[in-house]
């Protein structure tokens, strides 16, 4: 009969599962070691954070702004009503422009033959209608020869329009009405 | 033949349990140091983290909030130049100003108005918080010659409230005149004081500086006109 051996894996075998268990057992502390440290360092940390001083530091500042609120308050509408200010004056028609074409408007009502009246005029800082009546239609001719050499002169108008000539047969005067683009 | 077979009856799972039971101890500590690492560790170093950004922003505020607290301090009280902007863009309708504008500006040219009319609109709401500019018309007949008419449009041009000239209808020794008197509604006040506030920027003080001297003009004028006898 043959011997039978229970004994499976020797000396080798049991050191194998020895180290094996070792190397376990100090993971196992080192792990539980990290984690402490880990947790006192962080739970240390969030207890002596400045956050909670700061925050306290930033309301006591504010409630300090309130005393001064009213300057701040001026200060936003001071801003504001200039912003708005500024943005009124670039873009509102331009004064000047208006009435340095009144002006050269003017100097053309002076040259009116003296037998016509200007019956209306009419203004806005790019065009101009005049309307003229006379008992003599010469003079209006004239008068219309002379915007035209204005305007082939490019000296007020850029453009000129003759919108009408009426007669009025009960008085026989009659009406020129024009319509210029400024330059 | 051998059976291979492999039976996990009560017996083998006790054999089983005291052969390898030294190793169950500290394969379960390792598992529960992962686990606790991963759902308490972790969280902890993201909120470290954060709480540093947090105190790092709550400085960069406590620090401009100061700034601010500095300037306004150093700051002169502005209430007249805010009474002063109010008039030359007021924030509602302020048909009183109109008035006193257009009749010193006819007085200063030496015109007469003759009579003018407001296109009024909404008289009661205030427009809320626009951020376009509004303004009521007003078209006024005025008699002077050709040059005293020029003269009224300029004085016009730098009374209070501000205004815009549209049309003009020129006949013998008088004028119709459509005229834009500009007034904006106050936005909402929200001030944040952890941005920065600005003093009034050198553009701002151009622009206050040169509407103030077109005040001081009519003012000075003004006072030449009252001392004129009659």
């Amino acid at each position: 009969m043959n011997d039978i051996n229970l004994l499976v894996k020797g000396k080798e075998a049991r050191f194998g599962s020895r180290l094996i268990l070792r190397i376990l057992r100090i993971t196992s502390v080192v792990c539980l070691v990290l984690l402490s440290i880990f947790s006192i360092t962080f739970f240390f940390l969030r207890v002596q954070s400045p956050l909670q001083q700061l925050k306290n530091e930033e309301s006591s500042l504010l409630s300090q702004i309130e005393a001064i609120k009213e300057k701040s308050l001026k200060l936003f509408i001071l801003h504001e009503r200039i912003s708005a200010l500024q943005n009124v004056l670039t873009k509102r028609k331009d004064y000047t422009l208006l009435i340095d074409k009144l002006e050269k408007v003017e100097k053309i009502s002076k040259k009116v033959p003296s037998d016509a009246t200007i019956q209306a005029f009419s203004l806005d800082p790019t065009q101009v209608s005049i309307t003229v009546s006379s008992s003599s239609p010469s003079s209006l001719d004239t008068f219309l020869n002379y915007l035209i050499e204005l305007a082939l002169r490019k000296e007020v108008f850029e453009k000129l329009t003759l919108n009408g000539i009426a007669l009025d047969d009960k008085n026989g005067e009659y009406t020129m009405s024009i319509e210029g683009k400024l330059l | 033949m051998i059976d291979t077979r492999i039976t996990l009856d009560e017996a083998t799972v006790k054999i089983l349990f005291s052969k390898y039971k030294l190793f169950f101890v500290p394969i379960g500590i390792i598992l529960v140091s992962f686990i606790l690492f991963f759902q308490v560790i972790l969280p902890q170093v993201q909120e470290y983290f954060s709480l540093q950004s947090e105190i790092k922003i709550t400085r960069g505020r406590i620090a401009i909030i100061q700034s601010n607290i500095r300037m306004l301090a150093s700051l002169d009280d502005q209430g007249r130049n805010v009474e002063f902007v109010a008039k030359v863009l007021p924030w509602e309708k302020d048909y009183v100003g109109i008035i006193t504008s257009v009749s010193m500006a006819a007085i200063k040219a030496g015109v007469f108005v003759d009579d003018f009319s407001f296109s009024v609109g909404d008289i009661t709401t205030l427009p809320a918080g626009t951020s376009q500019n509004t303004s009521i018309q007003l078209t006024l007949r005025v008699s002077g010659n050709t040059q005293k008419i020029k003269q009224f449009i300029s004085e016009l041009s730098k009374s209070m409230p501000l205004s815009e000239v549209g049309n003009l209808n020129l006949s013998k020794d008088s004028a119709s005149l459509n005229v834009s008197f500009f007034y904006k509604a106050l936005p909402q006040l929200q001030i944040d004081y952890s941005i920065p506030l600005q003093p009034l920027s050198y553009k701002e003080r151009e622009t206050l500086t040169m509407l103030q001297s077109w005040k001081s003009e009519s003012g000075s004028q003004s006072g030449q006109l009252s001392q004129t006898p009659q």
